[in-house]
């Protein structure tokens, strides 16, 4: 692309200066060749315009003798001509009804997919989106609502877009981002409860089980219940959706720990600063959120970050969490932060990259929902260490997520052995 | 009653080549679109005074467009960078000799922006069809306004080549 080119693209684009407009207009005047292309390019960026305008479904006004169809919003000159003309039509000596079929309208327009499947069959990227049920098994599916509310899948989900204002999600993980002018954005859950947006960036996660989480990221939503319970949720919030009625997210986990799990607050939470500083590496985001409970982390990016956990690591110890990995990323896992002879002290749970120094013997298969997963650190090191490491490795993109919750170190029961009986 | 119908298909024939004049002219899609609507009401109130014999519908239109044109410009001039007298009269000419392609570009135009998808076809969409600025956009896609601006100039660039090929035309064409 030229200097020329790049200024005309400019002057379409509404960003051009006094300069590039006079250097324009000599251009224009030197060569007649120039104004018929730069006349071409105004009916290039124009048709381009009324062509994605028109895209906007519209009624169709059908006449017995005459078809007149519009050519979309763009032309609203063209409409008001027909209108004008109207006058004419009726006076012709066949008499003529005006019939207006409204056309089903577009909600949202897909932005990425990884598997999605819709009623009308697989769905492709820069597809508009009429009402309908979509399914995605796998990846990550983002859509933009004409309310500019982006909708994030992660997974598998089965989700209804009703309306732009206006989804229900049957199963599985979907984040919700919500601009201004979309306030009152609904997600609706099967069984009836409802999840109002009071202008906020939110996540919701209904499980296969029945019960729903529902977590707030910035901002502040109104969550109803079909008991009419009702909770406004802000930044940093979550609650779980049970039956009909709230409950504390993650209350219920079961474990054999008797110990309380971990609290985080952002205060204990720093970046790892090992030997290689991987936390945001290359520049690459990261960010660590604690929610209300004290009991979530979620970890965002190329995240690596440490907890202010000061324990002593006997052959017995072992480290037990909830994870969730809505975004897989490279590498997931958590342990101590051991920075010592070039190991970290971690454990990979979730992910294809290998360093060799961080052990997969305890690698699980990425399911949707919370897994709990329970590594025994004290058969792979012993000592006293001041911190926890958690780690959402993904220095390529920096979008991998991953949360923790009801994370607990506790010991090993000892086994008294059975003494040797005779008969 | 004849006249009318004979105004009607001969509206309906320019509207694009017209349309596109006046882009050229103003740049903006929106404030086109607005003046369009201007020049339609003038011609239409003042169609019994188009005389065939004496210029094409084409030019009538393009000397009402160049009034409304200049009446916007003495309005708008303030904060608006517009073309000189002599710019437009270039344009005038221009358009005579591009009038004719307008309705093949168009329908080439539509073919190939049917073939476009994935993110480069979801921000064209928001850029053009929702108005949204770079800033917007990547703030929506979680990503920078470069990659945006890289994105939307890259997809233009590819709309135009699949338009030359589809029409025929060399790269100084278009």
């Amino acid at each position: 692309m030229n200097a020329m080119d790049t200024i005309i693209e400019q002057y379409f684009d509404g960003d051009v200066s006094a300069a590039q407009m006079a250097e324009l207009s000599q251009w224009i005047q030197a060569d007649s060749a120039h104004a018929e292309r730069f006349m071409r390019t105004a009916a290039f960026y124009n048709s381009l315009q009324a062509r994605l305008l028109e895209q906007e479904p519209e009624a169709t006004i059908e006449r017995s003798t005459l078809r007149l169809r519009v050519m979309g919003s763009a032309f609203a000159a063209a409409a008001l001509i027909a209108m004008a003309l109207t006058a004419w039509f009726i006076l012709q000596p066949e008499p003529a009804t005006l019939e207006t079929k409204p056309a089903a309208r577009p909600v949202a327009t897909l932005v990425s997919t990884g598997d999605a499947i819709g009623e009308f069959g697989p769905l492709v990227s820069g597809q508009d989106l009429l009402p309908q049920m979509i399914q995605t098994n796998r990846g990550e599916t983002s859509f933009l609502l004409a309310s500019l509310t982006t909708v994030t899948l992660h997974g598998p989900v089965q989700m209804r877009l009703d309306s732009p204002m206006h989804v229900t999600l049957l199963s599985g993980i979907a984040t919700f981002r919500c601009p201004p002018e979309a306030r009152g954005f609904t997600v609706a859950l099967p069984d009836g409860s409802n999840i109002v947006d009071l202008g906020t960036e939110f996540c919701v996660d209904a499980n296969l089980d029945g019960s729903t989480e529902v977590w707030v990221y910035v901002g502040s939503t109104q969550v109803t219940t079909t008991a009419k319970e009702a909770s406004m949720l802000v930044a940093g919030e979550g609650v779980c959706i049970r039956d009909g009625r709230l409950a504390e997210p993650g209350a219920t986990g079961q474990t054999e720990a008797a110990v309380d799990p971990v609290v985080f607050t952002e205060q204990k939470i720093k970046p790892y600063v090992g030997g290689v500083h991987q936390d945001g590496q290359h520049g690459l985001p990261t960010s660590a959120q604690v929610f209300e409970d004290g009991r979530t982390l979620r970890l965002v990016g190329n995240a690596w970050k440490t907890v202010a956990y000061p324990y002593n690591v006997t052959p017995n110890t072992i480290i037990e969490a909830e994870v969730r990995v809505p975004r897989l990323g490279e590498l997931q896992g958590m342990g101590f932060d051991v920075s010592r002879g070039g190991n970290y002290g971690a454990f990979q749970i979730f992910g294809s990259e290998t360093i060799p120094s961080i052990s997969r013997e305890y690698l699980t298969g990425r399911k949707t929902g919370w897994m709990r997963v329970s590594v025994p650190v004290g058969k792979h090191y012993t000592g006293k260490f001041e911190r926890l490491l958690f780690m959402c490795d993904d220095d390529v993109a920096g979008e991998g997520e991953c949360w923790f919750r009801n994370v607990r170190v506790y010991e090993r029961p000892e086994i008294t052995p059975l003494k040797e009986t005779q008969e | 009653m004849k006249r009318d119908a004979e105004f009607a298909a001969s509206w309906v024939s320019n509207q694009r080549a017209l349309s596109a004049y006046i882009m050229a002219a103003v740049g903006r899609f929106h404030d086109a679109e607005e003046i369009l609507q201007k020049v339609a009401v003038v011609a239409f109130t003042k169609r019994d005074q188009f005389d065939a014999e004496r210029s094409s519908f084409a030019t009538w239109a393009i000397g009402i467009a160049r009034l409304e044109i200049s009446r916007w410009r003495r309005e708008r001039g303030r904060d608006r960078l517009v073309f000189d007298d002599e710019t437009l009269e270039r344009l005038g000419a221009a358009h005579e000799i591009v009038a004719g392609e307008v309705a093949d570009l168009e329908e080439a135009l539509i073919g190939c922006l049917d073939k476009m998808q994935g993110r480069a076809r979801a921000m064209l969409e928001m850029r053009y069809r929702r108005s949204m600025r770079s800033a917007a956009i990547a703030k929506q896609l979680h990503t920078s306004q470069g990659v945006v601006d890289v994105t939307l100039s890259r997809a233009r660039a590819a709309l135009a080549r699949c338009v030359r090929a589809a029409v025929g035309w060399d790269e100084s064409a278009l």
